[in-house]
């Protein structure tokens, strides 16, 4: 198996073990490393554990440069990164944005606990 | 009846006509190129747009254990991968007939099984395996 295709067979089973709970995600603060000597914003960074390993995802907002406009525009990509106890990125990958975009989507439902808030809400009395 | 033309005309005319098969078979081949490339170019973007769609409703109704959507999805999803087959260049076909090979093997086995966990799960990497090859493709038909 190819090295990209194991990546995403990663954020796949990731996706996978938020889904069985398996793996547990929660809002955090961005490692330093992450948001020193940059403009980039990260607006919500999650990290969770498995296997042993800790993980943080997040979408980063950077500014981009068009080519054919010649002018710079705010764009933005999901980024899984693996990070050490002491917070240190050491692997970052934003490649596969689908799979990491429905993985960041799954966690995102998952940490705001969207379903249970809407079955709440949709089963109450009416105001 | 004896011809009244001379025999090496007769031959000049045969070997024309023959020019002409070739010359048209040639032609028809390359209009029948051109319409796959414009196809290429406006098709492949919207089959991959339909793909990470499908893909995104595959993760949500698999995360949800929601297993008749699990089967929509899947059907949807084969049915556009099918299509992306007859357009994609010779090379990345294989890649996208292999996937659907996987997918038909796994119906026959069982097709019950697509949409338990795991193998819904594995057609959901497959689905995000194909919409990279497609990617790819829709780059190299923009250089082409």
């Amino acid at each position: 198996m190819r090295s990209d295709e194991k990546i995403l067979k990663l954020i796949v089973s990731l996706n996978r073990a938020t889904a069985t709970g398996e793996l547990q995600w929660r809002i955090d603060d961005a490692p330093r490393s992450l948001v020193r000597g940059t403009d980039d914003v990260i607006p919500l960074y999650f990290t969770g554990r498995y296997r042993q390993q800790h993980f943080g995802l997040f979408e980063r907002r950077y500014k981009a440069f068009s080519i054919e406009t010649e002018q710079t525009y705010w764009t933005s990509e999901i980024v899984l990164v693996l990070v050490d106890i002491m917070d240190r990125v050491l692997w970052e990958t934003s490649s596969d944005q689908s799979a990491l975009r429905d993985l960041h989507k799954a966690v995102q439902r998952k940490c705001s606990n969207i379903d249970q808030l809407l079955d709440d809400l949709l089963s109450g009395p009416e105001a | 009846m004896e011809s009244v033309l001379p025999q090496w005309l007769q031959d000049v005319e045969t070997t024309l006509s023959l020019i002409g098969f070739v010359l048209t078979y040639v032609v028809f081949q390359a209009v029948r190129e051109v319409r796959l490339s414009f196809q290429r170019r406006t098709r492949l973007p919207e089959i991959r747009r339909d793909l990470v769609k499908f893909a995104s409703s595959l993760s949500t109704a698999l995360a949800a254990s929601d297993k008749e959507s699990v089967k929509i999805e899947v059907r949807a999803a084969t049915a556009i991968l099918k299509t992306a087959r007859r357009l994609l260049p010779k090379d990345d076909k294989s890649e996208v007939t292999a996937i659907l090979r996987r997918i038909d093997i796994a119906k026959r086995k069982n097709h019950a099984r697509l949409a338990a966990s795991n193998g819904g799960w594995d057609f959901y990497s497959d689905i995000l395996l194909s919409i990279r090859v497609l990617e790819q493709a829709i780059k190299n038909v923009r250089w082409a």
